[in-house]
């Protein structure tokens, strides 16, 4: 079977048709709540046997991989972090419909031995809903140097599923974890193929209620059971499930009850209702009350702490959150990764077109032969995207998901919320904004971990008015090479003060109410290289199939347009504005309708152009800032414009490019006239 | 004893939603000394009372603990007071302003014991 074979399997439609499947693959789910190191269980687990894929018809990610124990093939799944089957984010409705849907054959819930009861409030609900479970119980050395120890052969009995205490980073209990989980899914098989012999369609039973609600919540969830039973409705979940999920007024599960029994979903609603006036809160708040209570209850038999000396993490926290020291280490912190950009990534970069251009020559062809042009502009397209890819964005992504995997980032959101929340995003929009310095591409797809679509509509528009790679390049080539270091950085600052600027104006235009910051902040930890290469590749790889397609057939199309002479008017056309308005040369039209397909083809068409890189000899001073401010603005390149459409749609991704050209001209146009004041 | 967390302009028209007696409501907030989260000093704590504002992030905050009677400590600002992280349940969470308004704790002595 092939690698995507495998995948699409991975992700097969099966409705809980565990029968039907072929082959004696068992399926394995990890779950479990955001930075309790399922990521770390899955890479121990399954070793290089990974693919990571989109799922079908969601925007989300998922890693599947595969595993062989004593013989045993394993498919194992790791699912988005979750805190409740009440999804909140798009990540979270991809974990909870496959946990419901999918019918894995064992879920293994990652818990954190030092967060125990927000993580057991995830694995009751689990529980409730009658998953094949193992618990694994991670980081107990982490929660150890905490002091905190948990008595995991009581929780094993309290729970009444295999508890599995490991250190997944140190490949720690990760044997015996797999055994139990193999026997909890060979178990569930059998069973399951015991009964599909026996019901006839007729419904298991779920086993004695372990964890119970108070009395007046269990009155209801029984007679709610009884009415689902009777009903025959999704007779491949536990009816107590069903019931609890309609009372905590799940949309979800109301449209799908709904649709077979629409008096279920009503008389539901009722109950809720009669809870709500017994308690004078709302139903779903009572349950979440009390399924807390159930945790906390399990987390004190179990849990015992003692008084522990201050971590170096704690200390260590409390400077990077530090009213002042924080944004002086913040900065540093920025500063660090831009200079990595800047310095070292022009380094690399300009060895690298050196060894391309052994190959083929780089510049822009745009007479001669067809062929030859074709070729020189897909070459060039390709060699414009290795050369940003390799240098820049992979570094540069590497230090991000390194701070990230740390712990650090969420401290940078958490430093930065004020400045974010002014453009109605919250600290955690500081990840996909950080990305858009590298490209704009995956920092847009990246904005998914956004919780509303305005989020992530605001956040993306952010995105493409931050310079990325290939803007830095323009900016570095005009700007930095001659005109000076100082008025490059100050292309940075103006490019903050507009983000912040328009970032206002888009929140005028997009009215409505964010969700606020809602974030963990886990304790800082030495960042695992696995992960943090996973989580670089996974980022880097829309590089390679949005932009590298876009970069290649559009240098190519667009230098046969040029010399089919298809262009020729453009430099005339735009003369009103370029010259005019702008005061540039009147060649800068078609450098800037290069530049839509890729940003830094703006200057190299300029050197084929003129014939030379010497720019201080076609450009004055001014002209050099008003272009790199102009290229820095004036249109998201094609890349990003389709990875916008792909986010969102068309008319979106077109009103913001258009959006976008006028205000780079409006900036442009004022920049010419004030800068020869100073410059 | 609660008040009603929804997003409504009175009691009233609370009550009518809900069908609870008014007084109820009433008296629970009359007795109440809870403060909102966000103006509580840091390195307070207490214990949540009730949570008001928007149902869907009451919802994701009852999913992540911030139940009533939970003990919760405010742990430091960020800068600008944009955010607050607070500990409760055994670990940190870093909330908005806007959210903390909406949940009001009763002011005691320590929070959040691991």
């Amino acid at each position: 079977m092939s690698a995507i074979d495998r995948l699409l399997d991975c992700h097969s439609t099966g409705t809980r048709g565990r029968a039907a499947r072929k082959g004696d693959c068992i399926r394995v789910a990890l779950a479990g709540n955001a930075n309790v190191g399922k990521s770390s269980v899955f890479n121990r687990l399954t070793g290089t046997h990974q693919i990571i894929g989109n799922w079908p018809g969601k925007t989300v990610e998922v890693a599947c991989g595969f595993a062989e124990f004593r013989g045993q093939k394993l498919e194992i799944v790791d699912l988005p972090g979750i805190y409740s089957l009440s999804a909140f984010s798009p990540d979270e409705t991809v974990s909870r419909d496959y946990i419901a849907d999918e019918g894995p054959d064992a879920v293994i819930n990652v818990i954190d031995a030092s967060v125990l009861e927000r993580n057991l409030y995830f694995t009751l609900q689990l529980l409730e809903m009658g998953a094949p479970l193992v618990v694994c119980l991670n980081q107990v050395d982490f929660a150890a140097g905490r002091g905190i120890r948990i008595d995991d052969r009581k929780l094993e009995a309290l729970l009444g599923v295999p508890v599995v205490p490991t250190v997944a980073i140190a490949g720690r209990g990760m044997d015996e974890l797999v055994e139990r989980t193999l026997k909890v899914a060979k178990e569930g098989k059998r069973a399951e193929a015991a009964l599909w012999v026996a019901r006839k369609g007729k419904r298991a039973r779920a086993e004695a209620v372990r964890f119970a609600y108070s009395k007046e919540v269990e009155s209801k969830i029984g007679e709610l059971a009884g009415l689902i039973e009777a009903s025959g409705v999704m007779p491949t979940h536990p009816s107590r499930w069903i019931a609890i999920r309609l009372l905590e007024s799940d949309s979800r599960m109301k449209r799908t009850v709904g649709s077979a029994s629409r008096a279920i979903v009503e008389r539901a609603e009722k109950l809720a209702e009669e809870i709500a006036r017994l308690r004078k809160i709302p139903c779903y708040e009572v349950i979440a009350l009390e399924r807390y209570a159930m945790a906390a209850g399990i987390a004190k038999k179990v849990r015992t702490s003692a008084q522990h000396a201050r971590m170096a993490s704690e200390r260590l926290d409390e400077i990077t959150t530090h009213r002042e020291w924080g944004y002086a280490i913040a900065a540093c912190v920025m500063l660090g990764l831009l200079l990595w950009t800047f310095v070292i990534g022009n380094f690399l970069s300009l060895q690298l077109s050196n060894v391309f251009a052994l190959l083929s020559p780089l510049e822009p062809k745009v007479a001669g032969n067809v062929l030859e042009i074709l070729w020189n502009g897909a070459f060039g397209g390709l060699v414009a995207g290795v050369t940003l890819v390799i240098p820049f964005v992979i570094p540069f992504y590497f230090l991000i998901a390194f701070l990230e995997d740390s712990g650090y980032l969420t401290r940078l959101a958490f430093v930065f919320d004020s400045a974010l929340s002014s453009i109605g995003l919250h600290g955690k929009a500081i990840i996909p904004l950080l990305l858009g310095y590298g490209c704009s591409v995956p920092a847009i797809l990246s904005c998914r971990i956004m919780e509303t679509r305005r989020e992530r509509l605001l956040a993306a528009f952010a995105i493409t008015l931050i310079p990325c790679s290939a803007r830095t390049i323009v900016i570095l080539g005009l700007v930095a090479a001659f005109v000076g270091i100082e008025w490059a950085l100050a292309l940075y600052i103006i490019d903050l003060v507009i983000v912040l600027l328009l970032g206002r104006l888009a929140l005028r235009a997009l009215p409505g109410k964010g969700a606020g910051l809602m974030m963990e902040m886990h304790a800082y930890r030495m960042p695992s290289p696995g992960i943090v290469a996973k989580q670089t590749w996974a980022r880097t790889k829309s590089l390679i199939y949005i932009v590298f397609p876009i970069y290649i057939v559009g240098s190519a199309l667009m230098q046969l347009a040029y010399a089919a002479g298809l262009l020729a008017p453009v430099n005339s056309l735009l003369a009103p504005i370029t010259v005019g308005w702008l005061g540039l040369p009147e060649i800068t039209g078609i450098m800037l309708v290069f530049g839509v397909v890729r940003k830094e083809l703006t200057i190299l068409m300029l050197a084929a152009l003129v014939g030379t890189t010497q720019f201080a000899l076609v450009l004055s001073p001014v002209q050099m800032m008003v272009l790199a401010l102009v290229t820095m603005l004036y249109i998201p390149c094609l890349a990003t414009i389709s990875a916008l459409a792909r986010e969102f749609d068309m008319r979106t991704a077109l009103a913001i490019s258009a959006a976008e050209v006028v205000f780079a001209l409006i900036v442009g146009g004022v920049a010419a006239r004030l800068l020869p004041l100073v410059l | 004893m609660q008040p009603c967390g929804r997003l409504l302009s009175a009691c009233e028209e609370c009550a009518e939603a809900q069908g609870c007696v008014l007084k109820d409501l009433r008296g629970a907030e009359g007795t109440a000394k809870a403060v909102p989260l966000s103006k509580m000093p840091a390195g307070s704590g207490g214990k949540i009372a009730y949570v008001k504002g928007d149902g869907k992030i009451i919802r994701r905050l009852f999913d992540l603990g911030l139940t009533p009677g939970t003990a919760v400590a405010v742990s430091r600002f960020s800068p600008f007071r944009s955010s607050i992280e607070i500990f409760v349940r055994g670990s940190r969470l870093a909330l908005g302003k806007e959210i903390c308004s909406g949940i009001f704790v009763e002011p005691g002595s320590s929070g959040g014991s691991a």
